[in-house]
């Protein structure tokens, strides 16, 4: 089977960013990239050669095909029962969809954050990461009913993330309190990356 | 095209300079500039930000002193006029940091938004600072770090986490004010701001234009974090190339890696000064930067190789 990405056309560093993720998609074998410019060539192959892989650069009229070879398939199952074992039995990530907890009555809703944050705080049982995306983001601002909470948090070790385009979406990037501001391939990186992830 | 020739055309764009300069007095010179670009972060108000305070260094490169500005804009009406506002406001608020007065603009319509300014300072005639100064022996100190090209290559690909971003907005926000009036104070050579040619395409500016050559410590000159490891897989824009195409015989690189060559070339965004100085007023420069909050780094000498740059590891 031959894996191809076709980056013709494409500016820096859109022709890189496809080429990894494509190789982080497929578990072995060959990729060629196919792009048109000698700058997009050097830096297809530099991050080959980043990840010490096999890259060899062929010309075709005014093209370049960088064929890059991944090597052996790993076997996958292995590998999950490796990460799974050296797993902790608690969530990592708890990713906030909402500025409440659970769909119902808003006031429901907003005295259950609270109790959640609160007890939270008290808990040992810490995740390592949490993260907030849509109205969630307003939790990490001005005028949030559970700042202090997630300060105390943050003080604990926890790391407090809000999505950049959620806080310019309502107006937020100057009321964010606590925590930094993240993108979507961060938060997708947190989801994939094998831990749990509890969704609230 | 025709050569515009005055006595009191002190600097005009043929010498490869920041800004061109014009003789009103015996006391005072004109230093006038206009720069503007498409967005290389997302926030509006940065934009606006970076935009001014890559403006404002051509003057300061000069060793002049801002004093009005007007808005250069072109946006298209659909990006909502909240983030044209944003973006204006941003660069008015580096203007008053500046104590530079906004006089005016002017905007069109276009689909790829465009943000800068033109800008009109005042220098001293006799306390002008060009390209064309520097002499063998003397030592050579840059007032930011490299790497806001391919940062902001990373940051269009979303591979840029927020310390990344963060470093870079200070770097590019940043004012070239307080190095240009230390080297106002202590007296310097000759200087240049770091744009679009990167490091060493500026560099050779000056060695062109003084008829000089420059021996550069790879090791001593200061690049942002994460900068290496973006370089390192490919993360690059295509501006870095084409300078290191374009310097190529007027280069001689020897220990350095690969990465480290491109990172030399990464086109600037509102980069630091390259400024030359005596070895005598070295310390006395490096030690005022200090004291205005600015790390100086001294990373090279100005050699009688003329027009020739070499780069040790």
């Amino acid at each position: 089977m031959k894996n191809t990405v076709d980056a013709r056309g494409k500016a820096c560093p859109q022709p890189v960013i496809e080429t990894k993720k494509a190789l982080e998609q497929i578990s072995g074998g060959e990729l060629v990239t196919i792009v048109d410019n000698e700058a997009a060539r050097d830096n297809v192959v530099k991050l080959a050669k980043s990840m010490s892989l096999d890259v060899e650069v062929k010309q075709h009229q005014g093209e370049y095909h960088i064929h890059i070879n991944k090597g052996e398939t790993v076997n996958k199952d292995e590998h999950i029962a490796i990460s799974t074992a050296t797993m902790e039995e608690k969530a990592a990530f708890i990713l906030f969809t909402s500025n409440v907890l659970g769909s119902g009555s808003e006031e429901l809703g907003e005295t259950l954050v609270k109790s959640f944050f609160y007890t939270l705080v008290e808990s040992d049982m810490k995740p390592k990461t949490l993260m907030f995306i849509n109205k969630g983001v307003y939790l990490a601002c001005e005028d949030s009913p559970v700042l202090a909470q997630l300060m105390a948090l943050k003080e604990a070790g926890v790391e407090i993330l809000s999505c950049g385009t959620c806080l310019d979406y309502y107006n937020l990037k100057d009321k964010l309190c606590v925590g930094s501001v993240t993108n979507m391939y961060t938060i997708l990186e947190n989801l994939m990356g094998g831990e749990r992830v509890v969704t609230l | 095209m025709p050569q515009f020739q005055d006595p009191r055309l002190l600097v005009s764009g043929a010498t490869m300079d920041d800004a061109g300069v014009y003789k009103l007095n015996e006391q005072q010179a004109l230093v006038q500039t206009v720069d503007f670009f498409t967005p290389m972060v997302d926030d509006p108000y940065v934009f606006g930000q970076v935009a001014a305070a890559n403006a404002l260094s051509d003057i300061y490169a000069m060793g002049g002193r801002p004093l009005t500005a007007l808005n250069i804009a072109a946006f298209d009406l659909d990006i909502g006029k909240e983030v044209i506002q944003r973006i204006l406001a941003g660069g008015a608020v580096k203007l008053q940091e500046a104590g530079c007065l906004l006089v005016g603009g002017h905007t069109i319509e276009d689909k790829e938004p465009k943000y800068g300014l033109a800008v009109t300072g005042l220098v001293h005639p006799d306390k002008l600072i060009t390209n064309a100064g520097a002499q063998p022996g003397a030592r050579v100190v840059l007032t930011k770090p490299l790497g806001s090209g391919i940062l902001s290559t990373a940051l269009k690909g979303d591979l840029l986490d927020n310390e990344g971003l963060e470093e870079l907005t200070a770097v590019m926000t940043e004012l070239n004010d307080k190095a240009s009036a230390v080297m106002q104070q202590v007296g310097v050579l000759a200087a240049t701001d770091i744009t679009g040619f990167g490091l060493l395409g500026h560099a050779w500016e000056i060695c062109a234009s003084s008829g000089v050559g420059m021996e550069l410590q790879y090791g001593d000159i200061p690049v942002m974090d994460r900068v290496v490891d973006f370089a390192s897989m490919g993360v690059i824009p295509a501006g870095a190339y084409k300078n290191k195409r374009y310097l190529e015989d007027k280069i001689e690189f020897s220990g350095v890696p690969e990465h480290g060559q491109i990172i030399l070339c990464d086109p600037q965004t509102s980069g630091g000064l390259l400024i030359v100085v005596e070895e005598s007023k070295l310390s006395e420069l490096t030690g005022l930067l200090q004291a205005a909050g600015i790390d100086g780094s001294v990373i090279g000498t100005i050699t009688d190789s003329k027009g020739l740059i070499t780069v040790t590891g």
